[in-house]
């Protein structure tokens, strides 16, 4: 399918007896935000490490546009264009802001840059998230919800075709919430590609046109929000999971 | 690099510090002339090429380097043993530099791979390894020892003395290190170092292939330390096993470039001044030199309880 | 013949063993329970050994004697470094490790110093009235004693830690700090106890010194590198790793003089412990925490 950009075949990660992954099957479409959604557990912070290579795959494959990259070592699979940020933002804790997100910049891409390139780049994407007069901020300093931002600023600085946002919204308040909305559709319409993994349901369920469904490692639902949330196994894994809460 | 660059670094006030250093260093004590003064200069030198090529690997990235003497000794035993059998000075001074960059290379590419402890000890193993091939040299190369006596070269540059030669060389290998890590601390390499430092995992998923960095960095570091393991035995024309492969020595150059500051280019610079003079004054000017190695070890005890960061990172935060 | 030179070399080694197992025992605790390596323990245990040999030459104390009176001291010593400097070190810094190896170094040298100006950099060595003659050799009761009281120490160490309520909450404060507090675990206490319990364990090893060896104080810093070898591919806290590394370390030390000349015997060691390093980088064994 040609307009399939990333996917995953029968990929299983496994730590120690615990089956994280087990044999999933996931497509994302060009210029799609996919919502990948399921109880906690369910797999899917795993899946995305699984697909930038920060953790090895026990069995199965990953597909970035038809090529295979199971497996190759993280830092060529973000030169191939495939960036992620995560639940707790990892910002360089001693490093600016700035700093931060010309190191995406600078090595994000296969090619030569100047580190003057760079910086004018990194702080295109700093105005970008609106994080511009924190420019010069150390990574430590931040709060949360600014790490968060500067975090998809430095995602975004390596040139990706695909973003993975691992709970891009979560510990975010309603106006951040917003402006956090935004911004993820903002970068879609530039031609991003977004599985956007998330636990606030009600807004995501909103802003995405196909949704997933992790419970246990698998996928149990692949369709629109409206489907999905009909869905009487999908109710059940999270009403159970609420019934135990 | 454009220059607009250029004069962007040229007006901030570390690219003064580097002159001030270059200069004070080029001019002061050739013009002080006593052979004393010239000979701690060599030492300062000296201690500053070790503790910076420590610094450009552990220092920025983490992964900390115990045999930096491993290094230091093989370039000063390669100078050593050349001389001995008439191998020109041009082509021992290169091999002194490329051959430890490849047990570096070598070294590296297997064990920076894994945990920094791992690496650290590794190091020391090598040094240990080393230095014991060469203490038992001669069952390798017959009627070699571990101690090398080499006749002092007569080197004359633009008709200084001998020592003053020595302290021009050293000088230059000086102010090229410093200002190449200065360069590098700022250029693309030196961001992929400090995030190596910072997060390894978050500076691999941004592309950086962390691996090739750190060997990098060793590399370079182990082919200064190689070049001044030659110079240095040039210089005292004495080589051998306690003094080059000492594990003494490729402890206190790590914490001489602690007690300056890892991370930043001018860090071992204060390290050694502060170490090396302290040292040279000990034995002058006292009669019982242990209270004044008592004095020093107070200085690494309270340096570190007041700025952990060392006295380098402690300035970079001020700056700030 | 041959059979007695081959116990010979097999004691020995086990002698050498035993005592770098007790040595490292406390540096690698100390190291796990701290998060950094302190140099100045290795220094403090030749201060015990020093104070051991001056009372045995100049009293004619049996060293063994002054063993619980040096593990007390050291308990009390041993809290003392943790709550000056390590809780301080690790309330300023994120990683202590590389800092409080340059400030345990620099301790270490104050005390070495110390030693010398207060005992004299002379060799000293101790003598016991215990010996016994096993073959050909003339071995002292601490001879005999090295082995099993390192594994009499990693035994007390291993039920203390993986047995005990105590070393459950010990373990849990190392593995878990946050979650620790939260459950009220006094982590401090914990850790401070368990140092001070480490370099008591190296007074006890100081003690030794003299008989086994000699002591000098300048002598520490050849016993470092090894310490540190054994600490790391035994695993940084482990009791089992490091009584292993150690007593293999000492036997391979004592049976390479057999089959190589001596000049090669720490080139061996150093070989066989790269191949171990290569194929377990981990080390053999997984720590306390």
């Amino acid at each position: 399918m040609p307009d399939v950009i990333l996917r995953t075949e029968e990929l299983t990660k496994k730590f120690g007896g615990l089956v994280a992954i087990d044999k999933m099957n996931l497509h994302l479409m060009k210029n799609e935000i996919l919502g990948l959604i399921g109880p906690n557990g369910a797999g899917k912070t795993t899946l995305i490490r699984v697909v930038t290579g920060t953790y090895k795959a026990d069995s199965g494959r990953v597909f970035f546009k038809e090529d295979d990259i199971t497996n190759m070592p993280p830092h060529r699979i973000c030169r191939m264009g495939i960036a992620k940020t995560n639940q707790i933002p990892r910002l360089f804790p001693k490093l600016t802001v700035l700093e931060n997100v010309m190191i995406g910049a600078l090595y994000g891409k296969e090619g030569k840059k100047t580190t003057s390139k760079a910086r004018e780049e990194a702080l295109y994407w700093i105005e970008f998230v609106g994080m511009g007069s924190k420019a010069h901020a150390y990574g430590k300093e931040l709060q949360f919800v600014e790490s968060k931002k500067v975090e998809i600023a430095r995602a975004m600085a390596t040139e990706p075709d695909v973003l993975l946002l691992d709970e891009p919204l979560s510990g975010l308040i309603d106006v951040e919430i917003d402006d956090a909305v935004e911004i993820i559709k903002r970068i879609n319409s530039m031609g991003v590609s977004i599985i956007w993994v998330e636990h606030i349901l009600r807004i995501l369920m909103r802003n995405v046109m196909r949704v997933i469904v992790m419970n246990f490692g698998k996928k149990i639902a692949d369709g629109t929000p409206y489907d999905v949330s009909k869905n009487p196994e999908v109710i059940k894994s999270y009403i159970g999971e609420e019934e135990h809460a | 690099m454009d220059t607009r660059k250029f004069l962007h670094i040229f007006g901030s006030r570390e690219i003064f510090i580097l002159i001030s250093l270059v200069v004070i260093f080029g001019a002061i004590p050739p013009l002080a002339g006593s052979m004393y003064i010239l000979n701690i200069g060599i030492r300062i030198f000296l201690w500053t090429l070790l503790t910076q090529s420590w610094n450009l690997l552990s220092g920025y990235t983490g992964y900390t380097n115990i045999g930096v003497a491993a290094f230091y000794g093989l370039g000063a035993y390669i100078i050593g043993l050349s001389i001995v059998y008439n191998i020109p000075i041009i082509v021992a001074l290169f091999m002194a530099a490329i051959i430890p960059s490849f047990l570096g290379l070598v070294i590296g590419g297997v064990s920076l791979r894994l945990r920094g402890t791992y690496f650290s000890i590794t190091t020391l193993m090598i040094l240990l390894i080393i230095s014991n091939i060469f203490y038992n040299i001669s069952y390798f190369i017959p009627r070699t020892t571990s101690e090398i006596w080499i006749p002092q070269i007569p080197m004359s540059i633009g008709g200084m003395s001998l020592i003053l030669s020595y302290y021009f060389i050293f000088y230059v290998l000086f102010v090229v290190v410093t200002i190449t890590t200065y360069v590098i601390e700022k250029s693309k390499l030196g961001y992929a170092l400090k995030a190596v430092g910072e997060d390894e995992m978050v500076a691999e998923e941004l592309g950086i292939n962390t691996t090739k960095i750190k060997v990098i960095a060793l590399m370079l570091g182990t082919i200064i330390s190689g070049i001044a393991g030659a110079l240095y035995g040039m210089y005292l024309s004495y080589i051998d096993v306690p003094i080059f492969f000492s594990t003494f020595l490729t402890f206190v150059v790590m914490y001489v470039a602690v007690l300056g500051g890892k991370g930043v280019w001018y860090g071992p610079i204060i390290g050694t001044l502060l170490y090396v003079p302290v040292d040279e004054a000990i034995v002058l000017l006292t009669n019982i030199p242990e209270y004044s190695r008592i004095f020093y070890g107070l200085l690494f005890v309270l340096v570190m309880l007041l700025m952990p960061e060392g006295i380098g990172g402690f300035i970079k935060k001020k700056i700030r | 013949m041959t059979s007695i030179i081959d116990i010979a070399y097999l004691i020995m080694g086990l002698v050498s063993g035993g005592f770098y197992s007790l040595v490292v025992l406390g540096f690698s605790l100390g190291w796990a329970v701290s998060k950094m390596p302190d140099i100045s323990y290795i220094m403090f245990i030749y201060l015990a050994g020093e104070i051991t040999a001056i009372f045995n030459k100049m009293f004619g104390v049996e060293p063994l004697l002054l063993s619980p009176l040096i593990m007390g001291l050291f308990f009390g010593l041993g809290v003392f470094m943790y709550k000056v400097f390590v809780s301080f070190l690790n309330r300023r810094v994120s990683e202590p490790g590389l800092v409080g190896l340059t400030l345990t170094f620099g301790l270490g040298i104050i005390l070495e110093n110390l030693m010398i100006v207060i005992f004299t950099p002379d060799f000293k060595s101790a003598t016991s009235a215990y010996v016994l003659r096993v073959g050909d050799m003339t071995l002292t009761i601490y001879h005999v004693l090295a082995l099993p009281m390192a594994i009499v120490v990693s035994l007390l160490l291993y039920f203390l830690i993986f047995k005990t309520r105590w070393g459950i909450l010990l373990r849990a404060s190392i593995q878990e700090p946050i979650g620790a507090a939260i459950c009220g675990i006094e982590s401090e206490k914990l850790r401070m106890i368990m140092y001070g319990i480490a370099y008591s364990i190296g007074g006890f090893a100081g003690t030794l010194l003299p008989i086994l060896q000699y002591v000098q104080p300048s002598a520490s810093w050849g016993i470092m590198p090894i310490s540190f070898i054994i600490a790391i591919l035994g695993g940084v806290g482990s009791i089992i790793g490091t009584a292993i590394i150690g007593i293999i370390i000492g036997l391979i030390a004592s049976y390479s003089s057999v089959f190589l000349p001596a000049a090669w015997v720490s080139t061996e060691l150093f070989l066989v412990l790269v191949i171990i390093l290569l194929v377990r980088p981990r080390g053999l064994f997984k720590g306390l925490g």
